[in-house]
């Protein structure tokens, strides 16, 4: 029994400090880039791009998913968005019903006719409707589906080069899709996609900041830290577009887009840009929050397993022989290791079979350092949001921190096990049929 | 020995975690005690410029924080203003030194300090900053360069045209959609500059001087970017040269346009039709209608958009493709139909128009086709 428990405490103690030094390398290199004074910030000159007719046209892509007061109130945000040409693309597969009435009334919303792409395999459009007063708005009926299917639906309809995936229940701050598009506008031929951070309450943002997913993580992975994300229309159909299988998709898409584009040896980029911030517009509760992550964890943990072939090849380049494995260790590992780590170090001190010198070196190791870490990424970035976002104060961030490394964290390893082994179990999401065989010229 | 490694590398990792949390308060405390500071002197800062323009009373900075927060006020209030107090705050800005200052920060700053530089001596719209942006027009970063033409232009000087154009060499889109904003406010004072590039850049500030020689609509490009259309090797220039006559105009723009549906890139093809459709020139329907069944999408939806603008003889090839042979072609015509006559019941007497039934069954064809699936087709008004 001493030494099953020895055992079991090493090898979560050893996890702790690989995956602590990785984070460490990866901080050490965000604090570099964030050295330089602030008085030489720039004028970003977004008053030009808001209207210059060079800012690329984006569709915003939504799925009606939440109440119909809910997507009212989404919709009557993104009227006022202020970016110049764009596109709001709502789809809705009837299951919330009083939601397509509701708009209908609000806007006295008409069918457009018309054929629609179809370039990746998605829920069947049954009629698209816009008002009239607002033609930039297509709210896209289509037959009951899975999320991913219904996304896959929008893009279809979607007409613009760059598309931004909303979460329903989010509201963009002044100027974040300007922010989030800007990138796509400096390497117009490398950026492949960007996102951006969820900015209130205090909770999600010190989520959002001191989150694992975040700055600690190249950019290579640091998508799925996103509430809202942009990406090029072209990559998503050259990919297929959303799989089924995961719980949103968005791991396993971004997963598709690095190795597809690795694969063809195109130089790329993915960005974060923490001044793009999404608010959500009511806060979340525990519960929804543990929720979240079990979502996110299950759609990671699909990604992983779809994409075990590039795991540890050096075909994939850093991506392949770095991220990946890193990704199953943080992700995939992480959850049962530090779970079994801290049961059975917390065991091993209650009985008196592991000495009090390990059990400290072991919680320096599995908490202080997570904690500095977390808290540290608080304190370097929530002074620079201030000025983009309505975000709260850094007192309350850094406690919301804390109490996530402290508590939450430990909690949602419990809660992330049963959709890991869920997501082990049923294997990698299904292949469609589009990405197979491209489709010649839906151009 | 075991337990001594193990504690040595805990605490070197904690240790690192610790200084690294202190070095991130450290910056993060640095930013927020400047806007903190920035803060405090902004009502002190507000009132002197406000004495300055109004009351003509000059400042009295007491501290370097207090005197740039002053400068990038004055500035932000220059933007707004014309006039005898532009001319006041002008006139401070060089006796008081800033213009000097930022002069030096252009030549020896780090990269960004120099773009700040060249951005804030630009907005002063002083004369005293013309040679320091001119010799800045040269600087290896693009950022300082544009900032440095865009200076010139908002001062007026005659450089500026030159230098803005000269931007356009390989921009990104930022740059381009920064230095367009001028060249297009420039109108046809920037038109001679723009059509050398367009003559003889290299292949992307040709498309780039094409796209905002568009912007400007001036009929003097019409020539230039029609050779551009017709004997571009790039795809982009042409495309950009299609999509530019659409703006400028003119008989010959329309030949070209009609010439060009016929491009064996697909973008040329879709711009062309797009720019077809934007002049209203009724002798297009025929080429429109001809080009209509394209294996391309983006081509199709064109065709159909610029065919409806075409008034009756538009609609009526419409009417004709619904029934084409070409399946994708006759489905675009008939949502481009639709769409149109419900415009004109909006907006006016309703089309003459009187259909036949629609010429593929209604429901969902993406079982069909392998390139598009189509919506029902509602009933038609």
């Amino acid at each position: 029994m001493t030494t099953l428990l020895h055992i079991l405490a090493w090898i979560a103690l050893v996890y702790f400090l690989t995956v602590d030094a990785a984070y460490l390398a990866m901080a050490a290199r965000t604090l570099w880039k964030a050295r330089h004074d602030p008085e030489d910030v720039l004028y970003d000159g977004y008053d030009v791009l808001y209207r210059s007719p060079f800012t690329p046209p984006v569709s915003v892509l939504a799925v009606a998913d939440r109440p119909a007061s809910e997507m009212l109130a989404l919709i009557r945000d993104l009227r006022v968005l202020d970016y110049g040409e764009y596109e709001v693309v709502l789809v809705d597969d009837g299951s919330f019903p009083e939601t397509f009435p509701a708009l209908y009334a609000e806007s006295g919303l008409g069918a457009v006719p018309g054929p629609v792409r179809r370039q990746v395999s998605g829920a069947a459009v049954t009629g698209i409707y816009s008002p009239p007063s607002w033609p930039g708005l297509k709210v896209v009926r289509t037959e009951s589906g899975e999320r991913t299917a219904l996304l896959n639906a929008g893009v279809n309809v979607a007409r613009y080069p760059i598309v931004c995936v909303l979460a329903s229940d989010a509201v963009l701050e002044k100027g974040s899709l300007l922010r989030l598009v800007r990138p796509f506008m400096d390497h117009p031929a490398e950026t492949a996609a960007t996102a951006g951070v969820i900015g209130a309450p205090a909770e999600d943002l010190a989520a959002s900041l001191a989150g694992d997913a975040f700055w600690y993580r190249p950019a290579e992975l640091s998508l799925l830290a996103g509430a809202c994300w942009t990406v090029r229309r072209d990559m998503v159909v050259e990919v297929g577009g959303w799989r089924p299988g995961a719980a949103d998709g968005h791991a396993d898409l971004v997963f598709r887009l690095h190795r597809s584009l690795r694969w063809s040896r195109r130089p790329y980029r993915v960005e974060l840009v923490d001044e793009a911030v999404v608010a959500r517009r009511e806060p979340g509760d525990l519960r929804s929050s543990l929720r979240r992550d079990g979502r996110r964890e299950r759609d990671i943990v699909a990604a992983l397993t779809g994409a075990r072939s590039s795991t540890g090849n050096p075909r994939y380049g850093v991506f392949g022989l770095v991220w990946l494995p890193f990704s199953w260790l943080a992700d995939v590992v992480g959850p049962f290791v530090e779970t079994v780590g801290y049961v059975a170090v917390v065991a091993g001190a209650v009985t008196g079979l592991i000495e009090p010198s390990f059990l400290v070196l072991f919680l320096l190791a599995a908490l202080g350092c997570r904690l500095a870490l977390a808290l540290a990424a608080i304190a370097l970035r929530q002074p620079r949001l201030e000025s983009a976002a309505s975000a709260p104060p850094l007192g309350p961030m850094l406690g919301a921190a804390a109490v996530r490394e402290l508590g939450y964290r430990q909690l949602a390893n419990l809660w992330r096990l049963r959709p890991a082994v869920a997501a082990l179990g049923a294997g990698p999401p299904r292949p469609r049929r589009a990405e197979q065989r491209p489709r010649p010229g839906a151009g | 020995m075991t337990g001594t490694a193990l504690l040595v590398v805990v605490l070197l990792v904690v240790g690192l975690a610790v200084a690294l949390l202190t070095l991130a308060a450290l910056i993060g405390r640095r930013t927020v005690r400047g806007r903190t500071r920035e803060r405090a002197l902004e009502p002190r800062c507000r009132r002197q410029a406000e004495d300055l323009v109004f009351e003509r009373l000059v400042p009295h900075p007491r501290t370097a924080a207090e005197r740039r927060l002053l400068r990038d006020m004055l500035l932000h209030h220059l933007a707004l203003l014309r006039g005898p107090e532009a001319d006041v705050i002008v006139r401070y800005l060089e006796e008081a030194g800033h213009i000097d200052e930022l002069a030096e920060q252009l030549r020896t700053g780090s990269a960004d300090r120099r773009a700040a530089a060249a951005d804030r001596l630009g907005r002063s719209r002083s004369s005293q900053a013309v040679a320091a942006l001119s010799a800045a027009l040269t600087d290896e970063r693009e950022d300082v360069r544009v900032f440095a033409a865009r200076g010139l232009a908002h001062i007026g000087d005659e450089a500026a045209i030159g230098a803005l154009a000269a931007a356009l060499t390989a921009p990104t889109r930022w740059a381009l959609a920064m230095v367009a904003d001028d060249l297009v406010r420039l109108g046809g004072a920037a038109v001679p500059a723009l059509l050398g590039i367009a003559r003889r850049g290299d292949p992307r500030s040709r498309a780039a001087a094409a796209r905002v020689l568009g912007e400007i609509g001036d009929g003097r490009a019409t020539d230039v970017l029609i050779d551009l259309l017709r004997c571009a090797d790039e795809v982009d220039s042409r495309t950009q040269a299609a999509a530019a006559l659409g703006k400028t105009g003119g008989e010959s723009a329309a030949d070209a346009l009609r010439h060009a549906l016929r491009d064996p890139a697909w973008e040329v093809r879709a711009q062309a039709a797009k720019a077809l459709g934007r002049l209203g020139d009724r002798r297009s329907v025929r080429a429109l209608e001809h080009a209509m069944p394209d294996p391309n999408w983006w081509v199709r939806v064109n065709c159909g958009e610029a065919l409806a603008r075409l008034g009756e003889p538009g609609l009526t090839a419409l009417r004709r493709l619904t029934h084409s042979n070409d399946r994708y072609a006759a489905d675009q015509a008939w949502a481009a139909l639709t769409i149109a006559q419900r415009q004109h019941a909006r907006g006016g007497p309703p089309a003459q128009t009187t259909h036949a039934r629609p010429p593929h069954p209604v429901g969902d064809t993406a079982a069909l086709s392998p390139r598009t699936s189509a919506t029902p087709r509602p009933a038609l008004p």
